[in-house]
């Protein structure tokens, strides 16, 4: 018996799973996938401004919690020599390896860019074969962004890592081990002089604990910054491996592959699980507190046909956002929760969290992990039955 | 202002005015095209891309019938790079009426198409998704066509010919003296530069816009603008062109193109050629009668939606009640001889599988009006080299004349080799090149000539890294590259946005998560 049973292993599940580990409870996370968080920028994107002008936005159940649950979560990564920077209450802006600029709010230590005044040179690191970076087009719209008041000189740098096809997942792994690191330094090393930036596209190591970047600005004496990209993502994915493995490290059990197939209740109380694993075996899986934190329509947490939207596990009612295709509106879709984040009025012991949950558009507010993060952690507290917490909310 | 001059303008850059533009190249009559967006964006590129064999007219219209099986075999000969000699089945289910295909069966005879019975239980083994509903099904030469890369052979063609085009060159108004018009306004869309042109000849050829164009001389052509809505299945579902034996209605006509099915059409009559939208209605009608041949049609991952325009030309009358049984004949219209205006000629109606006979005889026509006689080649001169095989020619089919270009490409740089494009396999080489071109001036006209982006993933690996790599050239354009990506995503979003339910609404999160959130393209703003 599991005092809490968290199904799905996105940003949201995990910090509901991080929040029950940290009172030293037995916790287990059951996951069909990996969601969307292997996929993100690896930024934690979180804005209260805008959070504020949604309707009916979760953020309105979990403010409290914001600030412990952002520290929390840096706790974690940090564990597993991840680094992120910034707090909640301040916007960072970094670039993406298109050249936009990105309104953050924690974002890896990587990707994190101080006083981009006191740069005069930046040296944007594209690799040869490689298409997912053109230092070109970054360079054209930095220069263009005004953020690089100093910037004096330019220059598009190909790395040529010797083989044919150079994909992002390769390159990742290839970077940090053998002989190809002390290649790239080397090449590296005539462009290094003071007040220099150095670009890259996020491939610096594929782990949590690869800090590539630190070394070459250790041995060059430049500053270094990852740009998030296209798919795979790399931080997305260093993210996910981070959280997962601190969260194994404290004891979180994980059930992967795993699809949730149905439940069973008590009275007003969901007693278990029903699984099918990868093989096909199905059991059950009891708990005293449940979170569902299975994403939206891409984590499968919300499935639409052509009549109607529904949530497969527990049919919790789902919020279906008026003028569903313009504007990208569908993206507010997901299930109803009261106060306490509970979906359903006749199960108290389950509790929503993330994406799924209704009246959060990502795209508008800006905030789609963060406030998974928040929604995550609180749904974990509650569950766990933190009258602190409840009464508080 | 510049100023041009030019003995035939012809308004219209879809298959009617390349054809024409080819037509009169190839007889050496003087011509200027100008199109106001890109070669191939209206109707020729918005519709099934069946290559009729004339067996869906044998009932209704034995006329279109025959002159379909004659340009089908014509097309097939003179353009086999365009065109995919699929063949077609005609299927009637237990549901449909039999004293129809009786009929139907006659009037592919007299018509001269090759109609052959096909055993239903081979096609019931060869496509499980079948209905268990078939009765009978008969084989004909359908084929499919790729507007796109036909509408550019003919320009293509015609250019090396003599033949001049501009695109993205809005028509603003004509001059006229002496009751003949002598001269036309436009203004590029895309530098706001004025064009003045000087005619002999002006030939509306402007599709579902015509109207509007003979407005703009002052006359009018009574057109019918009726949108044909259509889907587009992420796979090739059938190898062969799919048609219901029935009269022709809604929904009966599936067509298999490069990687992807595309079923249609409804038929709805708009007042403006602009409403391109397809309507929930529309689509929910197209799946409830794509379920009769295909039971699970919903189970099956769409790409997006669109809808075209067909231009229907009502003659003098203007009960427009029953679109189906308003001929789709072409017709030419001299102003001269219905409104007394010299020197504009309108064409109006007609089917893509007949543009080539349609320019033919406007040539004709021309070439009397002009007093020079000279007799159309495009039926003899090859529009494309005779290619066999997709895959080994496959820059040779897409490309046509202008495939050397790239394929010297491939031969030099490796890295160029590398597919960036994986749905469609497009080469980075592709990529830089098409770009470069002086007839690309966005990464939309760049997905029309590549087909980057028309795949499963619509956009979603391939959008940001062609830009990427065509960063150099498509910076020399008039719109900025991200812009240019904007727009894309808008028009990828705009044709999923009626299908979103299922696995096509998880694809749809994904591209807008990338983009509007990983890469903020758009979304969310820092006003705060």
């Amino acid at each position: 018996m599991y005092d809490l049973v968290v199904i799905g292993a996105g940003m949201s599940g995990l910090m509901a799973a991080g929040a029950g580990a940290r009172r030293q409870k037995k916790v287990l996370v059951v996951a069909k996938g990996q969601g969307a968080l292997s996929l993100s920028s690896g930024c934690i994107d979180f804005n209260p401004g805008l959070l504020e002008r949604e309707e009916g936005s979760p953020y309105f159940k979990v403010r409290e919690v914001v600030e412990e649950s952002f520290n929390f979560f840096k706790y974690l990564v940090k564990r597993c020599g991840l680094n992120y920077v910034g707090s909640p209450s301040e916007q960072t802006r970094i670039f993406t390896t298109l050249g936009t600029v990105k309104n953050s709010c924690l974002v890896p230590e990587s990707m994190f860019l101080e006083n981009p005044d006191s740069y005069e040179r930046i040296i944007a690191v594209g690799f040869k074969g490689y298409f997912d970076f053109s230092p070109k087009m970054f360079l054209y719209y930095a220069k263009k962004s005004g953020i690089f008041p100093g910037l004096k000189e330019t220059e598009e740098v190909y790395f040529e890592p010797g083989v044919r096809t150079v994909n992002t997942t390769w390159l990742a792994q290839a970077l940090t081990r053998g002989e190809l690191k002390e290649k790239l330094i080397a090449f590296l090393k005539p462009y290094a002089r003071p007040k220099t930036l150095m670009v890259f596209p996020a491939v610096l190591g594929d782990l949590p604990e690869d800090r590539l970047f630190k070394e070459v600005e250790e041995v060059l004496g430049v500053k270094v910054v990852e740009l998030p990209g296209g798919f795979p993502s790399v931080p997305g994915q260093r993210l996910h491996k981070a959280l997962v493995s601190s969260l194994k490290e404290m004891g979180v059990n994980f059930l992967f592959n795993a699809e949730v197939i149905g439940y069973k209740k008590n009275l007003r109380q969901v007693t278990s699980i029903k699984i099918k694993e990868s093989g096909g075996r199905v059991r059950e899986i009891s708990g005293k507190a449940f979170v569902l934190a299975t994403g939206s329509f891409w984590g499968k947490g919300l499935r639409a046909n052509t009549e109607e939207i529904c949530e497969p596990i527990f049919q919790s009612k789902v919020y279906l956002p008026r003028n569903f295709a313009e504007d990208f509106n569908f993206l507010a879709s997901g299930i109803y929760t009261d106060e306490y984040l509970r979906p359903i009025k006749e199960l108290e012991n389950l509790y929503g969290a993330g994406s799924i949950l209704a009246n959060s558009n990502y795209l508008k507010n800006n905030s789609g992990l963060g406030l998974a993060l928040a929604t995550g952690y609180k749904a974990g507290l509650l569950a766990l039955g933190d009258g602190e917490v409840r009464r508080n909310a | 202002m510049k100023k041009l001059k030019t003995t035939v303008l012809i308004i219209g850059g879809g298959a009617t005015g390349t054809g024409l533009l080819r037509d009169l190249a190839l007889r050496g009559i003087d011509a200027l095209l100008v199109e106001q967006k890109d070669i191939a964006h209206g109707a020729s590129s918005r519709f099934h891309g069946l290559l009729h064999s004339g067996a869906r007219y044998a009932v209704k219209d034995p006329n279109a019938a025959r002159e379909c099986i004659e340009e089908n075999l014509i097309l097939k000969k003179i353009a086999p790079t365009c065109v995919e000699e699929t063949g077609g089945y005609f299927i009637e289910l237990n549901s449909d009426d039999p004293a129809y295909t009786a009929k139907w069966l006659d009037g592919c005879q007299k018509a001269g198409i090759e109609v052959r019975e096909v055993d239903p239980n081979h096609l019931k083994r060869e496509y499980p998704l079948l209905t268990k509903e078939v009765k009978r099904v008969f084989e004909v030469p359908d084929g499919t066509v790729d507007g796109f890369r036909l509408c550019w052979a003919n320009v293509w063609q015609a250019e090396e010919y003599g033949g001049r085009y501009l695109t993205y060159h809005q028509l603003e108004g004509f001059e006229k003296q002496h009751g003949r018009l002598t001269a036309a306004k436009l203004r590029s869309s895309l530098t706001g530069e004025e064009v003045f042109v000087e005619f002999e000849v002006a030939v509306n050829a402007a599709g579902a816009w015509a109207a509007e164009v003979a407005q703009l001389a002052g006359v009018k052509v009574n057109l019918l603008q009726n949108k044909g809505t259509l889907i587009a299945f992420n796979q090739r579902i059938f190898q062969k062109v799919f048609n219901r034996l029935r009269p022709p209605s809604d929904g009966d006509i599936w067509v298999p193109h490069h990687t992807i099915t595309i079923l249609g059409t409804t038929s709805v009559n708009v007042d403006n050629p602009e409403i391109l939208r397809p309507t929930p209605e529309e689509i929910t009608k197209l799946l409830e009668i794509g379920k009769e041949l295909i039971p699970e049609v919903l189970e099956l991952r769409m790409l997006r939606a669109f809808a075209g325009i067909r231009p229907l030309y009502l003659g003098e009358e203007s009960n427009s009640q029953d679109s189906r049984s308003i001929s789709r004949d072409f017709v030419i219209i001299d102003h001269e001889k219905n409104d007394g205006l010299k020197g504009l000629i309108s064409l109006v109606g007609g089917k893509l599988t007949t543009y080539r006979l349609m320019a033919e005889k406007t040539g004709d026509y021309i070439g009397k009006l002009l007093g020079i006689d000279r007799k159309s080649k495009t039926s003899e001169i090859p529009l494309t080299p005779a290619l066999a095989v997709e895959e080994k020619n496959r820059i040779a089919r897409r490309y046509i004349v202008r495939a050397p270009k790239i394929e010297e490409r491939l031969k030099g740089v490796t890295e160029e080799k590398q597919v960036l494009c994986e749905c469609e396999g497009v080469t980075v080489a592709e990529i830089k090149e098409v770009a470069r071109w002086e007839d690309t001036h966005n990464l939309e006209d760049l997905r029309r000539k590549t087909r980057l982006g028309m795949g499963t993933c619509q956009g979603l690996n391939c959008a940001h890294r062609g830009l990427g790599v065509a960063f150099t050239e498509l910076l020399e354009k008039s719109q900025e590259p991200l812009e240019q990506l904007k727009e894309f995503l808008k028009n990828r979003y705009a044709g999923q946005k009626h299908l979103l339910w299922g696995e096509q609404l998880r694809e749809a999160e994904l591209l807008t998560g990338l983009y509007g959130c990983n890469f903020s393209l758009f979304g969310g703003t820092d006003d705060v």
